[in-house]
């Protein structure tokens, strides 16, 4: 079986559209734009957000395949503003039939709203955007075979020392679209690929995991990810539990960026911070915590669409806004928070929006020296090693204060060794304290985080906080 | 925090510090006009905005577009697409196959706050996907829109060609446990009005009086609610024979006030509503909510959690209410007897389960004290995991998760149950699936989705006050948010509400208190059931993985309990 079924089949578009491909290609995007725009009615802005995916993948568990599966799907968000006043509705069909009951369900929500006739609308400029490199014809052509076989090399060391494996290989191929009657046009191919495995013990006692998303199946090493998963899990039998309590903690790649995910996530808006919310908040009513320090001078939090090793699409797929590079925090400095375009141009002069892409680097400055966690090990007296936390839960926004368990392999490090495995534990911290405690920072890598590009060291801390037992594998 | 909570917190900050009344200045004037129709005598007399509705200029009507919502005009013929994809797929090689056609339509309100409402959005989700077995091996080909018979063929073939790709590895067998034949089955929720034919201008007024009513009900009471509507239609056959079409609703709202800063703490107060969670009902679950009879009580506590008490941090008697035990069920027993999270399936992604042996522990396993009994129940009225037939056609029959304390069964699809097939076989009772099969939406491959639970209340009918009296010096602990390990053994939660009891009393709110427990320890230390009249049911809908793609939703139904020596921390302690 090949791997390029046009889907174009599936939309009533005249064949000489169509292309041997997964996903909708931009002329044939532009058709649909066309269309639905040929089905409004009432005047005013018609904006599509259109996101067709194609997504092979090849789950496994106990050591066997259990599902490979083959999925097409599509995404389009239709929305129309007339007067000021707008809403949008999403629909996955392609029809006509669908695509004219989207429009016109749009225009009759907006019309709750009611109208804003002095909402001006922007002037159109086409803002540039940057074009990083996110498709590989490696990702795209990995074929359900190639996928099987892929996953017996996976799973063969792990059954081989007694083990059970379980995981998740996936390539995603993405045509991207975003177009708009005010002028609007952008459309991005994109592939994408995660690895993720879990190796267990048959008992259920030790547990370890490995994994990594990319848009590049050449750049990531599924084999070498096997063998660390199925080391983690051979080096975490038999735990003991060790007191709670604050510990100098080295947290992997994979740990400290599970623990800056909700910082991302939540913190890095200006306006909500400069109205007193969250960890960012100024002093006083009006300001944020923008010129101040926030973490250790060594580090900076930034993102960039052409990053070499954490790249993402070049503009928010909802409105079309590039993204710009951007030093969220510059060597411990807060430097910038996202705004909409009505703010940069109001109260900072700037014509255009700060978006958050919601993917990060975390990374020495340059000229901070960088170690591995092997010599990380070496200098610490006693203290904790993690692989990564699970289900990290904001608890308090103003200081981004965080729970959760960590997982997959932990271990007590005594005298510059690892000493013994020892049993999970629940913490609290925040993303904040720990960044400001920082001893000792490593070389940034890829982590896993589906959809999204992380990269991050791993860190040496202080007195990181681990609350309680959780003796959970 | 959910999400719920944290758009609270943000933005119900951003309204109270400004401690606003009227509209936003950006509200156009025609909502004056409306609001200057609906006093709040008309609420209280009518309950309805029907008389209020006709003084308002008309608007067009959202039902006229209901009408070709599922595609009537051009209504597919369900029955030659699925026999188009099982036919392909039995012809390249499937043994059994089964195929879904979803329609999900989303009507969203978010948020209403004070007195300016939201423009609500849509969203519109159609999918088909085939399932295949091909010599142990399951393959699966799905696509988002409406699919034409050649579509259908094709999706049944690719699904075959991936189960036999994927067969290539080791030897592996699937036993689907017998499941009868549905022929033609056809059912449709029982709601008394469905959403969708709700105008949004009734939605906008209702919600819009019952705001205005609460936020008069004391100085400085502010208001923000969120509507969320979905209907689906869920149509599904299987190479057995086996054909059902099956509506589904699901309503939920949120609705929180908040009062000023309290002016010697200098701290706000706010509560939600528990009686909104996700349910199987229509827009009667928004209109029969009992917002006029519980303000006056939510504005009380709101006011009282200015003014907390610091938590002692100890192990207490703890007298749940019904909504904070629920959490702590799903959790605890919610997330652990999905079987094939127990055997490992989802060990990649949320996790295993501390009832990681199901032939060792069925039937001698100790979840809890003797007290605890607790059901699947895809019949419950209300429920959000109500059905006719699960997603793979089999009509679930309720089964005791725990009986007696004892572990009795777990959540199972038709694969899974024949994994345990030895135990009912034992017990001399039928192999079969006790309905937990789901799938997301049409393109999305079969996953085992939560049913309702029913924790069986107490034989004496104990109220949640009987229950408070009964203790000398602990907590009460009400409503709130629970999470668990990744094994569903050790959980924590964070209650909306906290009372000191003294004495068999309940005392002063109490803040940051947060509940730590293990599973079996926690239901072991079960000592008092609160009877038929304190049951309650509350929706959840908790991610099902960690690729957050979808929420599973379920209801839970229990009573109030006691449990003693439970751990109380503060939450926002470090070690």
């Amino acid at each position: 079986m090949t791997a390029r079924h046009s889907i174009s089949h599936n939309l009533r578009v005249p064949a000489s559209l169509s292309a041997p491909k997964e996903f909708l290609s931009q002329e044939e995007c532009k058709a649909l734009f066309d269309k639905i725009v040929g089905f409004a009615s009432g005047g005013g802005e018609t904006l599509v957000s259109l996101e067709s995916r194609w997504t092979g993948s090849a789950k496994w568990a106990r050591n066997r395949m259990h599902v490979a599966s083959d999925k097409h799907g599509v995404d389009i968000s239709i929305s129309r503003t007339i007067n000021g006043a707008g809403t949008s509705v999403s629909t996955t069909r392609l029809d006509d039939e669908g695509l004219r009951q989207a429009v016109r369900d749009a225009e009759l929500l907006l019309k709750v709203g009611g109208e804003s006739p002095e909402n001006i609308k922007d002037p159109f400029i086409d803002e540039k955007i940057l074009h990083p490199q996110l498709w590989s014809d490696a990702t795209y052509g990995f074929s359900p075979d190639a996928r099987t076989e892929m996953v017996q090399k996976l799973v063969d060391p792990a059954e081989t020392a007694g083990m059970i494996s379980a995981g998740n290989l996936q390539v995603s191929a993405l045509g991207t679209a975003t177009m708009s009657t005010d002028g609007t046009f952008r459309y991005y191919p994109t592939t994408e690929v995660e690895c993720s495995m879990t190796v267990r013990d048959p008992k259920g006692t030790a547990s370890g995991w490995a994994g990594v998303n990319h848009y590049d199946l050449g750049k990531i090493d599924p084999v070498a990810l096997a063998a660390r998963a199925l080391d983690k899990a051979q080096k975490s039998a038999k735990p003991n539990a060790v007191e709670p309590g604050r510990y100098t903690a080295i947290l992997e790649p994979q740990a400290i960026a599970d623990l800056m995910r909700p910082l991302i996530d939540y913190a890095m808006d200006r306006i909500p911070a400069e109205m007193g919310m969250g960890p960012f908040a100024g002093r006083e009513p009006g300001r944020s915590k923008i010129t101040e320090q926030v973490m250790d001078r060594k580090l900076i939090v930034r993102a960039d669409p052409m990053d070499p090793d954490g790249g993402f699409l070049p503009y928010n797929r909802w409105d079309g806004t590039p993204y710009i590079p951007v030093n969220w925090i510059d060597q411990g400095i807060l430097r910038e928070l996202a705004y909409p375009k009505g703010y940069g141009l109001s109260a900072l002069n700037v014509d255009h929006a700060l978006d958050n892409s919601r993917s990060f680097r975390l990374t020495p400055a340059p000229g901070v020296p960088t170690i591995s966690v092997e010599e990380m090990i070496a200098k610490t007296d006693r203290g904790i090693l993690v692989t990564r936390l699970h289900d990290v839960q904001m608890v308090d926004f103003a200081s981004m204060l965080c729970s959760g368990y960590t997982r997959d392999g932990l271990w007590l490090i005594e005298h510059g060794k690892i000493s013994r495995p020892i049993k999970n534990f629940r913490f609290a911290e925040s993303p904040l304290f720990v960044l400001n405690n920082l001893e000792d920072v490593g070389k940034p890598v890829r982590v896993f985080a589906p959809r999204r590009a992380f990269v991050a060291p791993a860190v040496r801390v202080r007195d990181f906080s681990f609350t309680s037992l959780a003796d959970a594998v | 925090m959910s999400t719920a909570l944290y758009v609270f917190q943000v933005v119900g900050k951003l309204y109270f510090r400004e401690v606003r009344r009227g509209p936003p200045s950006s509200t156009p004037s025609h909502q004056h006009h409306v609001m200057s129709r609906l006093t709040r005598r008309t609420f209280l007399k009518t309950g309805s905005m029907a008389a209020a509705v006709a003084a308002i200029p008309v608007r067009q009507s959202y039902a006229e577009s209901l009408r070709s919502w599922v595609p009537r005009e051009s209504a597919p013929d369900f029955k030659a697409l699925a026999a188009a994809a099982l036919d392909a797929a039995k012809g390249a090689g499937a043994t059994y196959a089964d195929v879904h056609f979803r329609y999900t339509r989303k009507e969203n309100w978010v948020y209403w706050q004070g007195l300016g409402y939201p423009t609500p959005s849509g969203n519109n989700y159609v999918g088909v996907g085939v399932r295949s077995l091909v010599n142990g091996y399951w393959g699966f080909s799905g696509m988002d829109s409406v699919a034409t018979t050649d579509d259908a063929a094709r999706l049944g073939r690719d699904s075959a060609a991936q189960a036999r790709t994927a067969a290539k590895g080791k030897p592996r067998s699937v036993n689907l446990a017998p499941a009868p034949v549905v022929n033609n089955g056809s059912w449709v929720m029982p709601v008394e009005i469905d959403p969708f034919t709700v105008s949004l201008q009734e939605k906008v007024d209702y919600i819009d009086a019952m705001s205005d009513y609460v936020s008069r009900r004391a100085y400085g009471v502010g208001t923000m609610a969120m509507l969320f509507f979905t209907k689906e239609e869920r149509i599904f056959a299987s190479s057995e024979g086996s054909n059902t079409s099956q509506t589904v609703y699901n309503t939920s709202a949120t609705f929180s006030l908040g009062v000023p800063f309290d002016w010697l703490t200098e701290r706000p107060g706010g509560m939600g509503a528990n009686f909104l969670t996700p349910a199987g009902a229509g827009w009667e679950y928004i209109r029969n909510a009992p917002y006029r009879d519980r303000a006056d009580e939510m504005i009380e506590i709101a006011k009282k959690t200015r003014r907390p008490k610091p938590v002692e941090v100890g192990k207490y008697d703890i007298v749940f209410d019904p909504e904070a035990l629920a959490g702590i069920i799903d959790v605890s027993i919610g997330m652990s007897t999905e079987l094939d999270r127990a055997t490992g399936y989802l060990a990649n992604t949320v996790g295993t389960s501390y009832l990681n042996d199901p032939m060792e522990m069925l039937g001698t396993f100790k979840m809890g004290s003797a007290l605890l009994n607790v059901s699947t129940n895809r019949s419950l009225p209300g429920g959000a995991a109500t059905v006719k037939w699960d997603d793979e056609g089999v009509e679930p029959a309720e089964t005791q998760l725990v009986t007696n304390g004892i572990l009795t069964d777990y959540q199972t699809t038709r694969e899974s149950a024949s994994w345990i097939a030895e135990y009912y076989q034992k017990k001399g009772t039928p192999v079969k699936s006790n309905g937990c099969a789901g799938v997301y939406g049409g393109s999305s491959s079969m996953s085992l989705f939560n049913p309702n639970l029913v924790l069986h209340p107490g034989t004496q009918d104990l109220s949640f006050g009987d229950l408070v009296k009964s203790v000398k010096k602990g907590y009460a602990i009400l409503g709130g948010q629970t999470y668990g390990d990744q094994q569903a053994l050790n959980g924590n939660g964070y209650p909306s509400l906290v009372y000191e009891i003294k004495n068999g009393e309940l005392g002063e709110v109490v803040s940051n208190a947060e509940v730590l427990y293990r599973s079996p320890e926690f239901w072991k230390n079960l000592t008092l059931l609160g009877g038929k009249s304190s049951v309650r049911q509350f929706g959840f809908d908790r991610w099902r993985d960690n690729d957050y793609e979808y929420r599973v939703p379920h209801t839970i139904s229990t009573p109030a309990a006691k449990v003693t020596g439970v751990a109380i921390t503060d939450m926002t302690r470090k070690a």
